[in-house]
């Protein structure tokens, strides 16, 4: 009875509201209405605008790219791309000219995009567009203004080429407007120093990139908001995630093709002279059969078979002739009034007891091994035979644990175990059964293996055995950075395009080292290498010290320890070249000290470009160590506008100011497919997101409506307990 | 005045549900509305593309026009961006859809999506084709064993599969992985196909194997 009544109260005041009561009855009306209406005119729109546009004559689309098909001959991709490489190294510096020439195969025009590797310390410095004789300059901008520019250029119809980094060894090249039939061909150089390592020079020039491991939940509605990806459906295989920002960018598809020397996938010629100012032992091409030939200590080489399809990272190494090796070497540059030099120096051998000192203290081995997808193929034969070396090496009185990883990680014992004969065997046999497939969450595998502390008196020791195809790198780094208390973190790269990039840093964070094994039948003089490394004493405590009243500017920040064999480097900003710089260290309680005289140093270009390479590095190590980035970008842009470097936050830009497409004719995106990495397994791909909100809008629509018939209905009642309360309290 | 606050108070209440819960069921009715109402726009266009051997878009927006880039509104409707690449039919189920190009979520809304990079229908490889659960692939959910899918390419050949597995995994574990050898078809939607949350991590996947007798 008292319901009945308070309802009928409701309608009445619902009537004396001129607000309410016909919102309800008429808002779906006109929501059904505006929606009909919207849909109306969209499908007009759409059915009068759909003219055919004939992009290409095609059989076969699919693959990622427009497919062309000749009369009578095979598939031609719509863009492709052929590159020229010529290494040129003098001293400890090598200068690298890259030429990447994109063809348009097809008979419409065509903006091009190639994301591609190149080595993980490379300072790019100079691009070049070139359009038959005319060449145009790139100018280094700020990322944002030179990717503006790029639109702009682009969409008026003049040719225009941009390069952005994704990675300190992922870079993305744009080239906008190449007309039909036309080649339109970037000239990238870079500098980077030789590595030297136990007596041996080597670089390595990457081909291909192994796709990405990208972990995170998928970020919704990304269609819409990514107006940043320069070209829709075409940028990469990933959808970006919470953690992986930027994964569509960073992982190109793979041309399905399978290389062959009848049909090369992104061809490559490769061409090095070597100077080093000495007679050499040894020029060796670990992947690659090259001719060589040599004049007085100038040595030229090229590859055997002309062009290579890009399917394996090219890696050059070379040795002095015994007793011409180098112990210190300093270049200096000056620009702008500004004295760069840069200084290398291989610590002493020690004369006696080598390995006396290791033997005292007993290692914690903790071996990591990523057994994920990436690494199906010839990849996990490379880390099963690694880690069986690793164990062998094991001594009775050391400990050591096996982590697998992909989507999960399996610990193979609780903690670390004696490294007696039964677990090892044990381990052998886990270790043997390994099969690749799933994720790469490499995160929880690190954690793991950083969790545990050793023991007294032992050395922790961690082997990091992986391709490193992540896409979430700087996480890993800051994960290892805060967690390695006091173990120290070992890379091997394993397979034929590792992340180098991964590699390096991770070991950097981990105090450690890193290697790299290509093929099997490197394992074991890599292993060996990689062992000589764990089992000799460290060289700490390294001092630098510069003549008194030296203003100096030095990275990096902070000394590393040297392993037995790595050389030290530094690179400097002096305000003066004179006197001798002293140089002292501590290995295995033996305390060595030397001088090297600065003057009359051997100038040498390329000195202040990779100085502000070696600051820039070492800014963006102290973002992922906690510095807030919009202080690192700053400090990174100042140092990169004046070197004129590419970085995360510059691009080179080049603009040709005629115009060359008229307006009235399209502009198609194509993407130069990615050779897939020699003995890789087939490519993986995101799950798509297949589900709408459809429903999700349905029920909360529904809910909505519902609070408000109810918010409709109930208040009357409250509202009236309100009036009598106030009443009451009057009376 | 406590009354009039009240009173205020609950107007608005009212008001902004009524809006917002419009707002909601037109966006639900809208991505039903695109999915049903684009097949009928894409036929044209496929049989344009069959006829001519071309690419044809659907919606040229953007495209045609390349000063459309420089629009501020140009990258809101980047699905102007896909194409008919094939037509996906199951007679025991009566399906008859029109796959795009790409999956990205401006092609699914329209239509199934051809995953780039995945195989050219018929070739070798796994030829990978998704749709969203809740419009174009409802369908999935009573797809079985020995079913027979049949799928057109852009050059108007018939390609027939036999549904051989049916699985559910979690994407957050695993990626896609393609075969290289196989020629097969993978239709992938998301699962459980009755929840109302769209971003969940299941799928699911059927693997059909090419049929290399014409089964008809």
């Amino acid at each position: 009875m008292l319901i009945t009544n308070r309802s009928e109260r409701a309608i009445f005041v619902d009537k004396s509201d001129p607000f309410a009561k016909p919102v309800i009855r008429r808002w779906p009306k006109y929501a059904a209405l505006i929606v009909a209406a919207l849909l109306g005119c969209l499908l007009w729109f759409s059915a009068q605008a759909a003219v055919p546009e004939n992009i290409s004559p095609l059989n076969d689309v699919g693959a990622g790219q427009m497919l062309l098909q000749p009369e009578g001959g095979q598939l031609i991709l719509a863009l492709t791309q052929q590159s020229k490489v010529h290494i040129k190294v003098s001293g400890m510096v090598a200068h690298v000219s890259l030429t990447q020439s994109f063809h348009n195969n097809s008979s419409s025009w065509v903006e091009g995009t190639y994301v591609f590797p190149l080595p993980d310390k490379a300072a790019v410095n100079r691009m070049r567009m070139v359009i038959g004789e005319r060449v145009i300059e790139g100018q280094i901008k700020e990322k944002e203004e030179a990717k503006q520019i790029y639109h702009e250029a682009k969409a008026v119809g003049k040719k225009a080429s941009l390069i952005s980094q994704q990675r300190p060894n992922m870079f993305t090249s744009k080239v906008a407007n190449i007309g039909p039939g036309e080649v339109i061909t970037v000239q990238l150089d870079y500098i980077e120093i030789i590595a030297y390592d136990q007596g041996q020079f080597g670089l390595r020039f990457p081909m291909t990139i192994t796709p990405r491991y990208i972990p995170g939940s998928a970020l919704m509605n990304q269609d819409e908001e990514s107006g940043t990806s320069l070209v829709a459906g075409t940028s990469g295989w990933a959808v970006n995630t919470d953690q992986v920002l930027d994964a569509s960018e960073i992982t190109p598809f793979l041309n399905p093709a399978q290389p062959s020397p009848q049909q090369l996938v992104n061809p490559i010629t490769v061409t090095a002279e070597l100077d080093m100012g000495m007679p050499l032992q040894a020029v060796e091409s670990a992947y690659h059969n090259i001719v060589l030939s040599r004049k007085d200590n100038r040595y030229q080489l090229r590859l055997a078979t002309g062009d290579v399809s890009m399917t394996q990272d090219f890696s050059l190494t070379w040795r002095p002739q015994p007793g011409t090796a180098p112990w210190a070497a300093v270049f200096s540059e000056q620009v702008d009034g500004e004295k760069y030099a840069l200084l290398l120096m291989v610590p002493p051998a020690k004369n006696s007891g080598a390995g006396n000192a290791s033997s005292v203290l007993s290692k914690e081995a903790i071996y990591i091994i990523d057994t994920s997808g990436s690494m199906d193929g010839v990849s996990i034969e490379q880390a099963r035979q690694s880690l069986l070396y690793a164990l062998a090496q094991l001594k009775p009185q050391d400990r050591f644990n096996v982590i697998s990883f992909s989507s999960t990680t399996h610990t193979l014992f609780n903690r670390a175990v004696a490294a007696s004969a039964k677990n090892i065997d044990y381990a052998r046999r886990y270790v043997s059964g390994l099969q690749s497939g799933g994720g790469t969450e490499m995160l929880s595998a690190l954690q793991a293996a950083l969790r545990d502390e050793a023991e007294a008196g032992f050395v922790r020791q961690v082997m990091f055995i992986t391709d490193g195809a992540v896409g979430n790198e700087e996480a890993l780094f800051n994960t290892i950075h805060r967690q390695l208390a006091n173990s120290r973190l070992f890379t091997v790269g394993i397979g034929s395009a590792p992340n180098s990039h991964f590699m390096r840093k991770a070991a950097q964070f981990g105090r450690g080292s890193f290697t790299h094994i290509g093929k099997v039948s490197e394992v074991q003089e890599k292993m060996t290498r990689l062992f000589s490394k764990l089992d000799n004493p460290i060289v700490s405590d390294i001092q630098v010290n510069w003549p008194q009243g030296v203003k100096v500017e030095s990275y990096p920040k902070r000394l590393p320890d040297l392993y037995s064999g790595e050389p030290l480097l530094v690179a400097v900003k002096v305000s003066d070249l004179q006197g001798a710089v002293s140089l002292s260290g501590k290995a295995a309680n033996n305390v060595w000290q030397q001088e090297i005289q600065l003057k009359g140093v051997q100038n040498h270009s390329g000195a202040a470009t990779l100085w502000a390479r070696e600051k820039i590095a070492s800014l963006l190590d102290e973002k992922t160590t906690g510095r807030p980035e919009p202080q690192v970008r700053q400090a990174v842009l100042d140092v990169a506008l004046t070197h004129q470097l590419v970085t995360p936050y510059t691009s080179f830009i080049a603009v040709e100011q005629v115009i060359s497409r008229p307006v009235e004719e399209g502009l198609n995106a194509e993407a130069v497919l990615n050779a897939r990495a020699k003995g890789q397994g087939p490519q993986a791909y995101a799950y798509p997101q297949t589900a709408t909100g459809a429903q999700l809008s349905l029920l909360w629509g529904a809910l909505l409506l519902l609070i408000a018939a109810i918010v409709k209905i109930w208040s009357p009642v409250f509202m009236r307990g309100e009036q009598a309360a106030v009443k009451g309290a009057v009376s | 005045m406590i009354f009039l606050t009240l009173k205020l108070i609950r107007k608005t209440v009212i008001a902004l549900c009524l809006v917002a819960g419009g707002f909601l069921l037109a966006d639900s009715g809208w991505i039903y509305a695109k999915a049903q109402l684009a097949q009928e726009l894409i036929e044209e266009a496929w049989l344009q593309t069959l006829e001519t051997g071309a690419v044809v878009k659907p919606w040229p927006w953007a495209d045609t026009w390349p000063w459309a880039d420089t629009w501020p509104w140009a990258d809101t409707w980047p699905w102007a961006d896909t194409w008919p690449v094939a037509r996906l039919e199951i007679e025991a189920h009566d399906v008859d859809l029109y796959v795009l190009q790409g999956t990205h979520g401006s092609s699914l809304a329209f239509g199934p999506g051809f995953l780039i990079g995945s195989a050219t229908p018929g070739d070798e490889g796994s030829t990978i084709i998704a749709g969203h659960r809740d419009t174009h692939f409802r369908f999935m959910e009573e797809l079985q064993q020995g079913d027979l899918l049949k799928l057109t390419d852009s050059g108007g050949d018939d390609h027939n599969y036999r549904v051989e597995i049916l699985d559910v995994v979690d994407s957050n574990q695993q990626q896609l992985f393609a075969s290289s050898d196989k020629k097969q078809l993978l239709l992938v939607t998301c699962y459980p196909f009755n929840t109302i949350n769209p971003g969940g991590p299941l799928r699911y996947v059927v693997y059909a194997e090419k049929e290399v007798l014409l089964s008809m």
